[in-house]
């Protein structure tokens, strides 16, 4: 029997569209693109990608931990960059935040994001622990 | 016991070595879809509108085959070639997931497949048991 559930996830920024903060189904946690924003869609880390990036993993650390998951639990992390060169800067802080876990990853420069100014969007699947 | 099982429709063209949709236990991965018809054709030239339309019917068909609805969507990924076509998307969303809300990625992206495409969606949907 597979159940699905909504998201939504306080001190988490109002989702763009028709969209939520994530979705558990099927025994897995399917997170939004997160975006270095606070909880008024404001821009974090100025210009500093690698302050957006910490911005990025902690919004994505609340959402993880409402669906009942840590960051061990992450199978899949898709990485959106507008510059790919910012990949070697970004790359330590992933390195702090999931520590002896590799997830599936794909990382891509993209032209653009939907917050004027944001360099780093990532989204994830987890799956739910048991 | 593990299911697997491809979904390609009839009425959409093939345009790499790939598949409409896999069925792979309770999941259902749809493939990248563009604005093209039966023949690969673009639709809605210049109309970002009519092409997040046309993509939007299409995943509602694709979702049909593969037996879910727009309600059992957990996930859609956007790609635009232009950003500021973001709420282009908001009515076809709507319309494919009624009361429900997927988990969302909108990025701008420099170019697609088919010339012309402004917006290509993806999607994975869980199968109602």
């Amino acid at each position: 029997m597979s159940t699905r559930r909504e998201l939504r996830v306080a001190g988490q920024a109002e989702p763009i569209s028709h969209f939520t903060d994530a979705v558990e189904a099927g025994g897995f946690l399917f997170v939004s693109g997160i975006v270095p924003v606070d909880e008024h869609r404001e821009l974090v880390g100025g210009d500093d990608v690698v302050a957006q990036a910490r911005c990025v993993f902690d919004n994505m650390r609340a959402v993880l931990e409402a669906g009942g998951c840590t960051f061990a639990d992450v199978v899949k992390v898709t990485v959106y960059l507008t510059d790919v060169a910012d990949r070697p800067l970004v790359n330590p802080v992933r390195q702090e935040v999931f520590g002896e876990t590799r997830p599936a990853s794909t990382l891509v420069e993209i032209s653009a994001l939907v917050i004027p100014g944001a360099k780093i969007e990532i989204e994830c699947v987890a799956l739910i622990p048991s | 016991m593990s299911l697997r099982n491809e979904i390609s429709l009839a009425t959409r063209p093939v345009l790499s070595h790939s598949a409409d949709a896999v069925q792979a236990n309770e999941l259902l991965f749809v493939a990248g879809i563009l604005p093209v018809d039966a023949a690969g054709a673009l639709v809605g030239e210049n109309d970002v509108t009519e092409q997040a339309r046309c993509v939007f019917a299409d995943l509602d068909q694709i979702l049909a085959v593969g037996g879910c609805a727009g309600t059992d969507v957990a996930r859609i990924n956007v790609y635009l070639t232009s950003i500021g076509d973001s709420s282009s998307l908001d009515e076809p969303l709507r319309r494919t997931c009624g009361s429900a809300h997927a988990a969302g990625t909108v990025v701008e992206v420099r170019a697609l497949a088919v010339p012309g495409a402004r917006i290509e969606i993806d999607a994975t949907a869980v199968r109602p048991s």
